[in-house]
């Protein structure tokens, strides 16, 4: 009988099931978070799987020695986009990857490789976007707080950007949907959980808030009105985090 | 007047400058200090008009002793005159880049006592933001035309961009609507901020540790429409800036009629569609290799509005098509219409190991509305995509018009959605492209 692998601590634990598979030979039912709405089959058996760090780590040197850094990449970026089948994907590709070395990149008529890379720059993307979009607030304590709602995982890539960029500064960034937040606190990254939370602002930030909502209005050219545009390139499901409110009608 | 006011003011005052890049410098972030520049760039925000900001950008002064006819700030304008001090700037820039409003600073500026005047008030918000608030992100600063060299210098050690608007692209137009700007005045810092990065590339091949000069390079905007010149005169100028003053862009932004100066045309709207046009030729210029004589030349000095301008050279130039897909070099792919250097560079990966048919371009991402009417894969045309010239042309008008005309006679411009980030002179001026 076949087995459906459902395992816990993300992406670790998902790299501790592709680990197991390695060493055993066999095809998998499937793979899947373990959690709710989970369904086990009749004709498959269900396997349970924690994560094994020392296991993960060792697939993670093998994928990125014996396929390519950009294979580990790209596997990595898949996975947190968070799409139904990425796990079935993810790892077509990288057994193809075992068999064909740094190439697997190059064959992109394979329906496999097709599908972890539009799922790694679907992730990329949203990453990339949220390094314009997020915005950061002061808090009354000090600290600046940016709240952020997105389709992939992209936390902890997000978090890195800032690491380097902000660190002259403590901030956190809110994933509300996943209740996680990544925190700085004197120049030291830290991933937590975090239901809910109230950010009592600053006076100093009360200001630049409307000078910001000022600057937005005036900056652009009425004769050149474009909102289609405007949507194009930043679509509305990242506007009510923002703090330039693009929707008040003016 | 408190700060907010005059944000008011002279960031609306700012909004014609067309530029807004961030890109073209890597920094990372330092211990102890806020920000760090990525060389792609990064876009904050997209206001009203679709157009990104990625720069607070802003004027330092709207006082200003010129009385250009094109300006919204020239002198003869009845308008509340305010100026920012070079701490309130920097305070601002810090509070905006500490929210991610921002990439970091574009400072320009009406010209205010003097060149030179202005030129330090630049310099020395450039300098706090540097030195006293430890600010790494970007910054671009205007050369203000008719400063002095050494200021110029100065500025450029702490600016990752710099840029001087030549505006119009002839001497005449220059001398009919902006009689107090002369052509050397625009011309000698542009030429003196290209001789220092030079020098300080070549320094910096010798010296890892020697100063960065304007990093990021230098742009330029031309106002389209203002005045008579054709769209040939404006890509030889364009071509002649890129080659020798080394620019990184060129910026071109159609004239919005901002006063009823009879030296002015009446405009109805902006010319945008010629605008977007334009953009597209520079990015011909700039990535896909040609020349200004092949986009246009005497017989057709003018862009056609219905057609991209690759689309235009293919339909001329029917000796180089089709192109096969399977054995084309790289030049041969760019030249394609509807092939980007994305899809030419997959192209050229992916054939490494399997050769491609239709349904395989399809599967790597390449779209065939433009590109099926010039390719064979194999030999083979595109289903029912082998035609003549002017069917071709019909079919491509068609495919990408723009939307009807709204009721006030602007075009909403659904082409530019697709377009890829926007982002972004004869006699004496000509001498930019070497011919008069």
């Amino acid at each position: 009988m076949t087995q459906l692998y459902l395992y816990e601590g993300g992406f670790q634990g998902y790299l501790t099931v592709l680990d197991m598979l390695r060493e055993s030979g066999e095809e998998p039912e499937g793979i899947m978070a373990d959690g709710e709405g989970v369904q086990e089959s009749l004709l498959a058996d269900t396997v349970r799987v924690m994560a094994d760090e020392s296991r993960a780590e060792r697939l993670y040197g093998d994928i990125r020695e014996h396929i390519s850094a950009s294979a580990l990449r790209h596997a990595f970026r898949a996975f947190l986009s968070e799409e139904d089948g990425a796990e079935y994907h993810i790892y077509r590709y990288l057994w193809l990857g075992w068999e064909i070395g740094a190439d697997v990149d190059a064959r992109l008529g394979d329906a496999h490789v097709h599908a972890v890379h539009s799922m790694s720059r679907r992730t990329g993307c949203e990453a990339h976007r949220m390094q314009g979009l997020l915005r950061f607030r002061q808090l009354e304590a000090g600290p600046y707080y940016a709240p952020m709602e997105t389709e992939c995982d992209v936390l902890s890539l997000v978090a890195r950007h800032f690491l380097g960029r902000m660190s002259d500064q403590d901030w956190i960034i809110h994933d509300l949907g996943r209740a996680r937040a990544a925190l700085c606190r004197g120049g030291e990254l830290y991933f937590v959980a975090l239901p809910g939370f109230d950010p009592r602002l600053s006076e100093r930030e009360k200001l630049c808030q409307e000078m910001w909502r000022d600057y937005f209005k005036t900056i652009a050219i009425s004769g050149r009105r474009n909102p289609r545009l405007q949507k194009n390139f930043m679509p509305m499901r990242y506007w009510p985090l923002l703090v330039e409110e693009p929707s008040r009608r003016r | 007047m408190d700060v907010e006011e005059k944000l008011r003011i002279l960031g609306g005052a700012a909004r014609y400058d067309v530029s807004c890049s961030s890109s073209g410098v890597r920094r990372p972030g330092r211990k102890g200090r806020l920000g760090d520049c990525t060389s792609a760039g990064v876009c904050h925000s997209w206001s009203d008009d679709g157009r990104c900001i990625s720069l607070l950008k802003v004027l330092f002064s709207n006082h200003c002793i010129y009385d250009c006819a094109y300006c919204a700030n020239r002198a003869s304008v009845s308008r509340p005159r305010v100026s920012f001090t070079p701490e309130e700037l920097a305070e601002l820039t810090m509070d905006f880049y500490r929210r991610n409003y921002i990439e970091g600073l574009f400072l320009s500026s009406a010209v205010w006592v003097s060149p030179d005047y202005t030129m330090e008030r630049l310099l020395l918000t450039a300098c706090k933001l540097r030195q006293e608030k430890g600010f790494n992100g970007y910054i671009h600063l205007k050369a203000i035309p008719g400063a002095s060299p050494e200021l110029i210098r100065r500025a450029g050690i702490h600016a990752d961009r710099m840029s001087v608007n030549i505006e119009l692209p002839t001497e005449k137009s220059l001398r009919l609507l902006a009689p107090d700007k002369k052509k050397e005045d625009i011309l000698g810092p542009m030429g003196d901020v290209a001789e220092q990065i030079n020098g300080s590339r070549e320094e910096r091949k010798r010296f890892k540790k020697a100063p960065a000069f304007v990093p990021a390079g230098q742009s330029t905007q031309l106002i389209v429409g203002a005045t008579p010149e054709n769209d040939l005169r404006i890509m030889r100028l364009a071509e002649g800036l890129y080659g020798r003053y080394n620019l990184k862009r060129v910026y071109y932004s159609a004239f919005m009629p901002v006063s009823d100066d009879p030296r002015l045309p009446g405009l109805d709207s902006p010319p945008l569609l010629r605008e977007h046009r334009l953009y597209q030729a520079d990015w011909l210029l700039r990535h896909y290799h040609f020349t200004s004589g092949e986009i246009l030349d005497d017989e057709h000095p003018q862009l056609d509005e219905e057609l991209d301008p690759k689309s235009g050279w293919a339909l001329r130039n029917p000796q180089f098509f089709p192109v096969e897909v399977n054995r084309a070099d790289y030049e041969a792919l760019l030249r394609v219409p509807g092939l980007g250097v994305k899809s030419a560079k997959r192209i050229l990966y992916a054939r490494r190991i399997h050769s491609l048919d239709f349904d395989a371009l399809k599967k790597i991402g390449v779209v065939l509305k433009r590109a099926r009417y010039f390719i064979t894969c194999g030999g083979r045309y595109y289903s029912g995509a082998k035609m003549g010239e002017e069917e071709i042309r019909r079919n491509i008008v068609t495919l990408f018009r723009p939307a009807a005309p709204k009721p006030d006679g602007s075009h909403q411009l659904s082409l530019f959605a697709g377009a890829g980030p926007p982002f972004g002179v004869e006699d004496a001026l000509s001498s930019a492209s070497g011919e008069l």
